[in-house]
């Protein structure tokens, strides 16, 4: 027996020389540098491959803020670029890491130009597109630390709006307050009639004029129009990993993934967390606080 | 009083008319261009207050241009307004009552007045990751290895061996200084997680700075980094303890030094409670080349359980390990270590040998073994690390000097064995890697001397009538020098074109340049009491020279695009030149053979969750010195073997492909895999029984062996449980020819087997583990019946308890069940508890092992056709004390 395990070793002794160079090697560990323990890490897609849906006439800047945990709340710019046909709003930090690794698929390398870094801000991790004046609404969520979006359709969604009798300057143009029920939240907003487009930063919109300025009535969420601008380029809807869903089955997974995130993403022990703020692992008793934008 | 009536008429009007603009009214119309007439849709109406503060209502033009609004407030005038993108603002002041209202408007382009928005700024990014794990050193861990074995991902194996998702990792730094090497269970076990700021973890890593960014790698390294407090200090632990059944002792001391140039790692540990502490020392990654050992005593087979249970041992390790920064990115290391071991086994095994045309033979033995062993090994190594050079070039020298001794009792016979082999070689391993552009030249050279002179004295010698022997010698003595100079020199050329973002190729040229010369000598003769021998015969001699010169040529090609596809071809020739010169039998013989190894990998991913991978390898081969000897050569008390001189020929094919899936919208995870694979070979080594004694012989008689494996794996996590269900299968079989007493008997032979076992986290305090294993394994003669088939179970369950963090209480239990072996011994169960306290600088422990006091651990298994069942005498039900403090 002695001998043949000899020879058997002796035998395929020369196996590992010759195979050395191209051994499977096996599926290795991702470590993932989180901000904190509540911001995700949003992966950047290739922006290469699109479809062009419209031209923007109008890009709205908003100074949007949101709640990031128990009691903070984070600021980031949201954009708003409105067509004929077409109304998109998405994440200003998104977008520019999209585009950065657009670029650097283009060069060839993996990291970023000298110079350029990728935004670790934290960011809503949905992008809308809608079919103006009524048409339907598209959300694309992204996933935390995933290579794909989540890709959702809902009907037009008249909202009911009750008009107020505050008045704001914002932006240099005078705004008239309504109020409306979306989602599960009671939302404030300020629109100005000299822009005469129902458009409004997330899913508010409906109204005989641009809003500039939206709360929500807990005081949670804000946008707030910081920049306008005539023309903003192209609409474009772009071509990266999606998964069709209905938005019932999205909001299950959204809250099964802030409460146990690590259960979720950590592919059975392939990809483990780091909070850099406390410089911890994250295990299996990680939550991110849920605090969804639409609560119903 | 008429004028009261009038003030009331009057009043009622007022009332009246005030009611009447009360009443809803309703406004609508058209809205037209006022240039084509056209009717404009989608544009807005807006019903406000006059002052256009208020907003009563709005609503959008449908296709037909027509609006309609209701307004239900009592103000007397309001105002209508158009507005629209590409209109003229127009707005319409009216009485609050219901009217028509068309508007013609005017196309106006909108100019929208600009605001402008500063850019935010952007975050940098770190490309190191790093965590400190103070969250974990509070109180429930003290070595870094306690302190890894928390973090998600990562396994400490006992060890000290550090694996990442099963894969170990490639690199174990301190202070980014690669002072252990492999050898770093010397730092996981016995560096205190007080010391360690930060553990940091490089992804992707590539340990060579000069292949970086040319060649991807998805393995991890660590890097541990010291709190300041702790660099340019000493410090140490100590650890005692003592116990009983038997009276037992646990020291460990360890001193450590960590400057920004200078490290070192110095411990002494001795025990004799199982804990194996040689195995710290045992390099994990790389490993060398060790010469054959032919010969020793018979030893029972050692159990599937973890060493403490069995292991009865008497050890004194004593390690240093120092680092030198000689200058930015050239360090000098050097390491040494001797290690003391004296083992005890007390064991029982009964072989069962099936032999065609008769009964089985049955050999039932006592066995008895001691164990000395002393090793050393001294290292000296220079490495210099830079984005375009990488230097490594390591000198080592180690010694080992075994003495056993065994007693075996079969049936009425007493066998005593002394076995010696001293054993010291000399090593060199010398690495050289330069990159410029998209070119790579890596030059290796690995070098080593090794001489070894066992000797294995046999009292007395159950077969005499093998010699011609004298009276008086009853005894018989093998012994076996050797010596080997080998060393192999290769050359690597590698070219790559197109980017890592994108496809790109890689070619390759390897060369290679390998010279073995060996040397052995052994003679089997009789023996006397007094330890004289007379010559030995011819036929137990061998004298052997031999040298292998080969020249290896390799062209290799990979093309990968991103991260979704690879495939990779590899071609090497190897031209081999042997000369062989055996001085007993005065034959000289010189070959040539040119041998081809081609091998295909490809790997790659389907979607998002779907990971796939396939190889091909096809290998030709010939055998080694120890193939080949024509003398014979006793390998233990009851085995003779030759080999006849003749030279080994191997054919190998292996395929496998694998597939994985993982989910993590599902929480699902699973893997497929199959592997066949054949093996050709020119030679059959046959066994002839004579009584109980093998006697094993090179015949030439071409044969194949072959078969394959089918695996599965799936695994879930349930979390409204808060567990992980994992669950495993797999399936194989292989069919080979086996010589025995002349006969050819095709065999096959297979093994089925299925895994079930469960994770779960109660609360953080409670943490509950269950693994059950199931096996069934059959060897089967064509033609003639099959060998009772073994079927064999194994549970365990683990059970512990956090207590205030302070306080771990665990229980732990396993049962084995095989029915091969009969009565009562065919369930064996294990219970062990420990308690662990730890404080601000010391731990206490009190562990109980094998408290169901069980015996004996019973075996059985197959191998072609013979069947053995193993017995093994374990340490005894045992209380250990252990206190473990922190010197500083």
């Amino acid at each position: 027996m002695k001998r043949f395990l000899l020879l058997l070793t002796a035998a395929i002794g020369l196996m590992p020389v010759a195979i050395a160079q191209n051994t499977p090697l096996p599926r290795s560990l991702t470590v993932r540098v989180l901000a904190n323990s509540e911001s995700v890490t949003l992966n950047p897609f290739d922006l290469s491959k699109r479809t062009v849906l419209d031209t923007a006439r109008l890009s709205v800047t908003y100074r949007h803020t949101f709640p990031l945990g128990k009691k903070t709340s984070k600021e980031t710019p949201m954009i708003l670029d409105i067509g004929t046909r077409h109304a998109t709003f998405y994440s200003w930090h998104t977008y520019h890491n999209d585009s950065l690794k657009t670029v650097c698929n283009r060069l060839g390398q993996l990291n970023p130009p000298e110079g350029k870094h990728y935004s670790l801000h934290p960011s809503p991790t949905y992008t809308l597109y809608r079919e103006l004046p009524d048409g339907e609404m598209t959300t694309l969520e992204r996933v935390p630390f995933e290579d794909y979006a989540v890709e959702y359709t809902e009907p037009y969604r008249p909202l009911k709006w009750e008009f107020g009798t505050d008045h704001q300057t914002i932006c240099g143009y005078e705004c008239m307050q309504a109020t409306t029920t979306c989602y599960g939240r009671t939302w404030t907003v300020w629109f100005t009639t000299e822009i005469p487009i129902a458009a409004g930063p997330w899913k508010l919109h409906g109204l005989p004029g641009l809003i500039l300025k939206a709360e929500d009535t807990e005081g949670l969420f804000l946008f707030e129009a910081v920049g306008i601008t005539n023309g903003g380029g192209e609409i474009c809807k772009y071509d990266y990993p999606t998964r069709r869903m209905t938005r019932d089955k999205w909001r299950r997974f959204e809250k099964n993934f802030h409460e146990t995130p690590y259960s979720v993403f950590g592919h059975e022990n392939t990809c483990f967390f780091l909070d850099k703020t406390t410089q911890k692992t994250l295990d299996d008793s990680w939550t991110l606080t849920y605090n969804p934008i639409e609560r119903e | 009083m008429k004028s009261y009536r009038h003030l009331i008429i009057f009043c009622l009007f007022a009332l009246l008319a005030a009611s009447s603009a009360m009443a809803q009214c309703v406004i609508s119309g058209t809205v037209r261009n006022r240039k084509t007439g056209n009717r404009i849709s989608s544009v807005n109406v807006m019903l406000q207050s006059p002052n256009r503060r208020a907003m009563y209502g709005y609503v959008i033009t449908g296709d037909d241009g027509s609006y309609r609004l209701e307004y239900k407030g009592d103000a007397d005038s309001l105002a209508v307004v158009v507005s629209g993108f590409n209109i003229r603002e127009k707005v319409r002041l009216i009485t609050a009552r219901s009217q028509q209202v068309d508007f013609a408007v005017e196309e106006n382009e909108l100019k929208i007045r600009e605001v402008v928005v500063k850019a935010p700024a952007v975050v940098r990014k770190n490309d190191t990751l790093s965590y400190t794990v103070a969250k974990y050193a509070d109180v429930t861990d003290h070595s870094i290895g306690d302190v890894l074995q928390k973090m998600p991902g990562m396994e400490v194996l006992e060890s000290g061996e550090v694996k990442y998702n099963g894969k170990s990792i490639n690199k174990f730094y301190i202070e980014d200084l690669d002072m252990l090497e492999g050898r770093y269970g010397l730092a996981t076990k016995n560096i205190r997680a007080k010391d360690i700021a930060r553990v940091e973890v490089y992804e992707n890593h590539q340990p060579i700075k000069a292949l970086r960014g040319l060649s991807s790698t998805d393995a991890a390294a660590l890097n541990l980094r010291l709190k300041d407090s702790s660099k340019g200090t000493w410090s140490g632990t100590l650890q005692l303890g003592g116990g009983y059944k038997p009276w037992m002792w646990n020291v460990e001391a360890s001193a450590m030094y960590f400057g920004r140039k200078f490290q070192m790692i110095n411990t002494y540990k001795t025990n004799n409670t199982g804990d194996d502490v040689a195995s710290e020392l045992d390099s994990f990654y790389g490993s060398t080349d060790p010469m054959a050992s032919l010969l020793g005593i018979q030893t029972p087979s050692q159990p599937p359980l973890k060493e403490r249970r069995y292991l009865d041992n008497n050890i004194h390790a004593v390690a240093l390990n120092t680092i030198v920064k000689l200058r930015k990115e050239l360090n000098l290391t050097a390491n040494a270590h001797y290690i003391h071991d004296f083992r005890t086994a007390l064991g029982h095994s009964t072989t069962t040998y099936y032999r065609p045309g008769d009964l089985p033979l049955i050999i039932p033995e006592q066995i008895f073994a001691q164990n000395r062993s002393d090793r050393t090994e001294f290292s000296l190594r220079l490495n210099s690390n830079t984005s375009n050079h990488y230097l490594y070039e390591k000198l080592s020298f180690s010694g080992a000097w075994d003495a056993d001794f065994g007693r075996v009792l079969n049936r009425n016979d007493q066998v005593d064995q002394r076995f010696h082999q001293p054993n010291i070689s000399l090593h060199n391993l010398f690495t050289d890697i330069r990159h410029w552009g998209r070119w790579m030249l890596q030059l290796n050279s690995n070098t080593d001397y090794a001489s070894q002179n066992s000797s294995l004295r046999i009292r007395p010698m159950l077969y005499p009538e093998i010699f011609d022997t004298p009276d008086g010698f009853s005894d018989a003595r093998q012994g076996l020098d050797a010596r080997r100079f080998h060393t192999l020199n290769t050359a690597n050329a590698s070219y790559t074109t197109g980017s890592m973002t994108s496809g790109h190729w890689t070619f390759s040229l390897n060369a290679a340049l390998n010279l073995q010369i060996e040397r052995m000598n052994s003679d089997l003769a009789p023996m006397n009491d007094a330890g004289e021998t007379t010559p030995a015969e011819d036929k137990f001699r061998n004298d052997i020279r031999w040298r292998r010169l080969s020249l290896k040529l390799g062209p290799g090609i990979r093309y990968a695009y991103k991260e979704q596809f690879s495939i990779s071809l590899n071609l090497p020739l190897d031209l081999i030149n042997l000369h062989t010169d055996d001085d007993i039998t005065h034959q000289k013989a010189t070959t040539r053979d040119l041998l081809v190894q081609p091998s295909l990998f490809l790997e790659g991913r389907i979607g998002y969750n779907l990971k796939y991978s396939a190889h091909a390898f096809y290998g030709e081969s010939i055998g080694e010195l120890y193939d080949s000897y024509s003398g014979c050569i006793m390998t233990n008390y009851r085995m003779i073997s030759s080999k006849r001189g003749d030279l080994s020929r191997n054919r190998q094919q292996n395929y496998s492909a694998s597939l994985s899936y993982g989910n993590a919208l599902s929480a699902l995870f699973g893997s497929l895999d199959a592997m066949w694979w054949q093996s050709r070979r020119n030679l059959m080594y046959g066994t002839t029984y004579e009584g109980s004694l093998s006697r094993i012989e090179a015949v030439h008689r071409p044969n194949t062996t072959d078969g394959y494996t089918l695996n599965a794996t799936l695994s879930k996590r349930i979390d409204p449980l808060a567990t992980t269900v994992n669950l495993s299968g797999g399936f194989s079989q292989s069919w080979q020819k086996v010589l025995r007493q002349d006969v050819v008997l095709p065999t096959s032979y297979y093994v089925a087997s299925a895994e079930f076992g469960f994770k779960t986290h109660f609360t953080k305090a409670v943490r509950l583990d269950y693994k059950a294993c199931y096996s069934r394994s059959q060897s089967r003669i064509k033609g003639q019946g099959s060998l009772d088939a073994i079927d064999w179970l194994n549970q365990t369950a683990d059970l512990s308890l956090i207590i205030r963090k302070r306080f771990i209480c665990r229980l732990g239990g396993e049962h084995y069940y095989n029915n091969a072996i009969g009565g009562a011994d065919r369930n064996m169960f294990f219970l062990d508890a420990a308690l662990t306290c730890k404080s601000k600088r010391t731990e206490y422990s009190v562990e109980a092992t094998n408290l169901l006091d069980t015996h004996t651990f019973n075996s059985s298994s197959q191998s072609d056709i013979t069947h053995y069942i193993h017995t093994y005498t374990l340490r005894p039900a045992a209380v250990l004390f252990k206190i473990k403090f922190n010197l500083k």
